[in-house]
């Protein structure tokens, strides 16, 4: 016998069988890939855009996967292929029962017969007369779907999203300078920088700043960016205000205008002129220059500075207490008020400091006039000034790290309205870097003009843009002046209940507007500025006074 | 088919089963019009050893049907009229009071169970006492009187008939007893062409002669035969499927089964089934047994074995609906 012959019907039938399955599941994979395809164009399509190519990558690879393990898993085995040909050929469970009998080893003449039987029967059948169907309703919508989601993932983005991506690219090509440009001007910034500009402006807090400005693909948020940037500019910058210092050097340096030495008149130039950095060094040489043991020569070298110094200090002393503290009671020190907001807590006591070295150069004065020769002494005392002097000259020393760093950043924030232009695409090109560059060397051909009118030099920074009157005054002089009494409304002179509404409602409007990030840094400082000089002048009563 | 010289063994013993149902069935044929399918499976009964219940309304043939077997067989014929008077000694006989040789003995008088095929007319006539009487007969094929078995003689066949429209004075057969009934076979009404045919037949002063085609050897070794007839583990599992389906309490037992049914078909079912599908496989010339066969005799092998709930026998059920939906649910 043959039982081959049998096996090989079964097989026959098993792979057609399967031929078929695979055509059914190929049709409903490329249907459910095709419908997912459609949506996934048509989803995009909506909103204008092109359909990603990836998207029908991975439902493509998705459906190869699916419909494989698909395949798989409906594979049919050899019994079933068995029981399908018995159903279609009318074999009455033949091929079953053939193959039961097989498995479970069954030998014997009834066994023999019933294969014999079975052969004589598969003979007189064809395997092709198991039709499989092709689902061709399945499979005709499969490729209808598919070669629309082909058309539909062809077309290019709508014109609005194409213009949408083009801003998009520009804004983030745009950043990307900005980016560099920013990163490059304060490296340059650091670069340029003293070693006592660099305690004040830690570099590593500088590059934090740098990235900040990231590349971004939405113009607005560039501008932010750099408007807080900017901001944190500003702050820095008013860190590293000592104006009361300064306020207190420059009265110093019209007393010491007066001086008859020379020496001290130049000091009071470079005070005037705030060249601290040469008014500390020239401070340093006048210095008693106390040392342990002194020779005759050294200690009239010691008594001449000691003059020098004696004479500096008193007149700086005296510039000091120029200063107006506002109203004080009777018989009360002249107290110096409080720091401002963003002052550092070391310019507090420079007058103090003053009024010490003064007191030390007065006693040293008076050891030296007194012509007594203990020699300690007069060292000791001639020493306390020199620490004193030493005190003033770091001072000083850090007076001109503070203004060159403060130059550096209102140099950098300069070069960022620039960059705010070109952010907005106002300006085809950026040269922030050269600009912070040029900003860290001392001196220049001449004051730029840039793109904003209030960034002048010797102009009010209360400027806004030509659009207030310039107010010219000669300086240390007195003139006439008209005062003319406008007439006021009456009333008790007390704000009412809507006026401080009112009040309060202007103040609200002012602190919104400081907050506001589409207004350029320079004309917020200006506003705060000006309060704060205002305020100044007008300091509130001690109510325990 | 002639075996031929060619053939082996087991394969002229299955071409000469053939050829003898075929011959019996001829020869039934000749004088019971119609009725085809009883005569096929009151055949198919005789070869698998089992009894055979008839029902029918009065005139339809069916004692003729057992007469004319018997004498195809060449069986000897035995007959009893069930009546509510009836005993059990006068079914299985009993022992009389005998004198031989001077000498008085109780000897034992056989009843007319002692045969080879057993007619019992309106079975369901009988007390349940004289019903019970037949039992042991039918299913151990041997009678015990006064503590001594008699066997019977092989073949044995009980081929009972119950009139299914009188309901004064008959007894229902009980579960047990209509269990051991192989096939229960439902006697119809012939057509019209039948009923000339019938007429035809017996209207004359000609009446067919029936002759004996086959012995209770030939019987004996038919059943022998498709005992050999294997059966496929689906087959196999597609049959017990069948017959548990017919149970209420199998979760997967349809849904008009459950309902209706209060107790379903027993083992004994399935070995009729089984036995039955054989014969039917071997009549259509295969070695093996097919669903079809097993699905073409579970409606006689089992209709009389599905006993109804309240709710069946109220609203009428058939339980060859229920058979067919077990076969279904088989699928």
């Amino acid at each position: 016998m043959n039982p081959s012959a049998i096996e090989t019907f079964v097989h026959t039938v098993r792979r057609r069988l399967d031929g078929g399955t695979r055509l059914v599941v190929v049709s409903r994979v490329l249907l459910a890939a095709a419908v997912v395809a459609v949506a996934w164009a048509l989803a995009w399509r909506v909103f204008g855009y092109a359909a990603p190519r990836q998207g029908y990558a991975v439902v493509a690879g998705i459906a190869v996967v699916a419909g494989g393990l698909w395949i798989l898993l409906v594979r049919r085995g050899t019994r079933e292929a068995a029981a399908v040909a018995d159903r279609v050929f009318d074999l009455k469970d033949g091929l079953v029962s053939w193959l039961d009998f097989k498995d479970a080893g069954r030998q014997g003449e009834v066994y023999q017969l019933n294969e014999r039987g079975l052969v004589r029967e598969l003979a007189a059948h064809d395997v092709t007369e198991l039709r499989v169907r092709p689902p061709r309703k399945v499979l005709a919508a499969g490729i209808v779907l598919a070669i629309a989601a082909l058309v539909l993932g062809l077309l290019p983005h709508g014109a609005a999203v194409r213009d949408r991506l083009a801003r998009e690219e520009l804004a983030a090509r745009r950043s990307a300078e900005l980016e560099d440009q920013v990163k490059a001007a304060i490296e340059e910034i650091i670069k340029a920088m003293s070693e006592p500009e660099r305690e004040l402006l830690k570099p590593a807090e500088l590059r934090a700043w740098a990235k900040q400005v990231a590349v971004t693909k939405d113009a607005r948020e560039s501008e932010k960016q750099l408007a807080r940037l900017e901001q944190q500019i500003a702050n820095a910058m008013q860190g590293l205000e000592a104006r009361q210092d300064e306020a207190v050097l420059k009265l110093a340096a019209g007393e010491l205008a007066k001086s008859a030495l020379a020496d001290v008149r130049q000091l009071g130039k470079q005070l005037e002129a705030r060249d601290f950095k040469q008014a500390a060094q020239d401070l340093k040489d006048m210095k008693p220059g106390a040392m342990p043991k002194m020779t005759p020569g050294q200690m009239e070298q010691l008594r001449k500075n000691a003059a020098k110094s004696t004479d500096l200090a008193k007149r700086m002393a005296d510039g000091a207490r120029k200063r107006d503290f506002g109203p004080q009671k009777p018989g009360d020190p002249a107290k110096p008020p409080e720091n401002k907001p963003g002052e550092a807590a070391t310019q507090r006591g420079l007058d103090k400091m003053l009024e010490e070295l003064d007191a030390d150069a007065r006693d040293l004065a008076k050891q030296l006039d007194n012509n007594k020769d203990p020699a300690d002494a007069a060292g000791a005392m001639a020493a306390k000034v020199d620490d004193k002097m030493d005190g003033l000259g770091k001072r000083l020393g850090n007076l001109d790290a503070r203004q060159k760093a403060k130059d550096k950043l209102d140099k950098l924030r300069g070069g960022l309205g620039e960059a705010r232009q070109f952010a907005q695409g106002k300006s085809a090109t950026l040269g922030l870097a050269q600009s912070a560059a040029q900003g860290t060397q001392l001196g220049g051909l001449a004051p730029g003009t840039g793109s904003d009118a209030t960034r002048r030099k010797e102009r009010d920074e209360f400027k806004d843009n030509g659009n207030l009157a310039e107010i010219k005054g000669r300086q240390n002089a007195e003139g006439p002046s008209s005062s003319t009494v406008e007439s006021a409304a009456s009333g008790s002179g007390i704000a009412g209940r809507a006026n401080v509404a009112k009040q309060r409602e202007f103040k609200q409007q002012l602190e919104a507007l400081v907050h506001r990030d589409d207004i350029p840094e320079v004309l917020k400082l200006g506003v705060r500025e000006y309060f704060e000089k205002v305020h100044e002048t007008d300091e509130p009563k001690d109510p325990k006074k | 088919m002639t075996p031929t010289p060619m053939q082996s063994t087991f394969e002229s013993e299955t071409a000469q089963f053939a050829q003898t149902f075929q011959a019996i069935r001829d020869e039934v044929g000749k004088f019971i019009v119609g009725q085809q399918e009883i005569i096929e499976n009151v055949l198919i009964a005789v070869c698998c050893g089992g009894h055979v219940l008839l029902e029918g309304v009065p005139g339809l043939g069916k004692t003729a049907l057992v007469i004319t077997l018997a004498k195809a067989l060449d069986l000897q014929f035995g007959r009893i009229q069930f009546t509510p008077d009836l005993l059990p000694s006068d079914v299985v006989g009993t022992q009389v009071l005998s004198e031989r040789d001077g000498r008085r003995e109780l000897v034992f008088q056989r009843g007319p169970v002692f045969c080879n095929i057993l007619l019992a007319d309106e079975i369901n006539r009988a007390t349940p006492k004289t019903q019970s009487a037949l039992l042991e007969t039918m299913q151990e094929k041997r009678v015990t009187v006064a503590g001594v078995s008699h066997p019977l003689d092989q073949p044995f066949f009980v081929l009972a008939t119950q009139n299914p429209i009188e309901s004064d004075g008959t007894y229902p057969l009980p579960e047990a007893q209509l269990d051991r009934f192989f096939f229960k076979l439902q006697v119809e009404l012939p057509n019209h062409d039948e009923f000339a045919e019938i007429l035809n037949r017996t209207g004359g002063n000609h009446t067919p002669l029936i002759q004996a085609v086959a012995h209770a050897d030939d019987i004996l070794r038919m059943g022998r035969t498709l005992r050999e007839i294997p059966v496929a583990k689906e087959v196999q599992d597609h049959l017990i499927r069948i017959v548990r389906n017919t149970h209420p309490e199998n979760d997967k037992a349809p849904d008009k089964v459950r309902k209706f049914v209060r107790h379903g078909a027993s083992p004994r079912a399935a070995q009729a089934m089984l036995a039955a599908g054989r014969v039917r496989a071997l009549l259509d010339g295969r070695f093996h047994v097919a669903c079809e066969d097993v699905d073409a005799v579970a409606a006689p092998a089992l209709c009389h074995r599905l006993i109804l709930s309240f709710e069946g026998e109220a609203e009428g059920i058939k339980p060859a609906d229920l058979i067919r939906s077990a076969i279904r649910s088989a699928y």
